[in-house]
């Protein structure tokens, strides 16, 4: 329990530095903090207590932040981009890509590939997830709207 | 400014304000061309956060954290001030990442912290270009092909320049 309310302090704090350094509005912070927060949550719950896949939690965390982002946004007024950059910071595989160029430095250059080749599948999966919410929210519009012209 | 130009018009299409008040007000943010831009140290408190990853969380021991939160401040700091003196792209991220190794390798030496390799993964988060290469990915998915080609490229070079300054730093001592 201590554990996840650690989680949920750490990446709501990195999300909020994040959105500092890209100027975001004052009143986002808040929002940003909760979005952060809740998808580096869900994506610590699956791998570390769920043991699935990490492309998968990833997948489930990016497809966590399209969602929370679509549904804020418009909530609040704000432009998505604002809401999912600094979320999606805690999610990004920087430790994979920093061993990438630390095994090459020490010429081990099987590992450097294998991590190279994990950094990008991880940004892939994000890139999937966040996809993946948007398609979602237009489908679920597609099926609202063809049931209104049919009645 | 697009922030405030939006709540703006919003605010026009609620009735709130009459269009003479709004012309006032576009012409009011057109001359200041004031972007909403924080402070250095407020930047650089924000830097030190994003260096708080919490994918490091139970990899090391807590106190960790504090030097991650100083060096990654340092780092983009470093980064900050010499983007602004010389507008050459990669250099700045090339020396801050060799900054920031140095650093992380002093502390070890000092016998501050065992294990170095965390304190960097920590202190580059807010210079990597994570984001870039994920939203490249993104736009290579909304078949907008060149501008994703565009930016993979440039978040690979970035990448790369800041990966070869610490290289460099890991190589020399």
């Amino acid at each position: 329990m201590v554990a996840l309310l650690l989680n949920l302090v750490l990446s709501a704090a990195s999300a909020i530095g994040f959105s500092l350094i890209t100027n975001a509005p004052h009143r986002a912070a808040g929002i940003i903090g909760l979005t952060g927060g809740l998808s580096w949550t869900i994506f610590w719950i699956l791998k570390n207590w769920a043991h699935v896949n990490i492309l998968f939690a990833n997948f489930v965390g990016a497809l966590t932040i399209g969602l929370l982002t679509y549904y804020l946004s418009r909530k609040f007024k704000l432009p998505e981009n604002i809401i999912y950059i600094p979320c999606l910071v805690n999610l990004v595989p920087g430790g994979n890509a920093y061993r990438t160029i630390l095994y090459m430095v020490q010429n081990k250059y099987i590992d450097s590939l294998e991590q190279a080749i994990t950094t990008f599948l991880i940004a892939s999966f994000l890139a999937v997830g966040l996809f993946s919410a948007q398609y979602l929210v237009s489908i679920v519009k597609g099926i609202i709207y063809f049931r209104k012209i049919k009645r | 400014m697009i922030d405030d130009i939006n709540t703006l018009s919003r605010r026009l299409a609620e009735k709130k304000i009459n269009p003479k008040d709004f012309t006032e007000e576009i012409e009011k943010i057109y001359q200041d061309k004031h972007t909403t831009d924080f402070p250095f140290y407020l930047k650089a408190f924000g830097a030190g956060l994003v260096s708080m990853a919490p994918m490091l969380l139970f990899t090391m021991p807590l106190y960790y954290f504090i030097y991650c939160f100083i060096v990654g401040t340092i780092g983009y700091g470093v980064s900050y001030y010499l983007a602004k003196l010389s507008n050459l792209p990669y250099v700045d991220l090339f020396i801050s990442g060799f900054v920031i190794a140095l650093l992380s390798i002093i502390l070890s030496k000092l016998n501050l912290v065992g294990q170095y390799h965390n304190i960097i993964i920590g202190a580059i988060m807010p210079l990597v270009p994570g984001v870039a290469i994920t939203n490249a990915i993104r736009e290579l998915v909304m078949r907008h092909a060149l501008s994703s080609a565009v930016k993979l490229l440039d978040a690979l070079l970035v990448a790369s320049s800041i990966g070869f300054g610490i290289a460099t730093a890991l190589i020399l001592f």
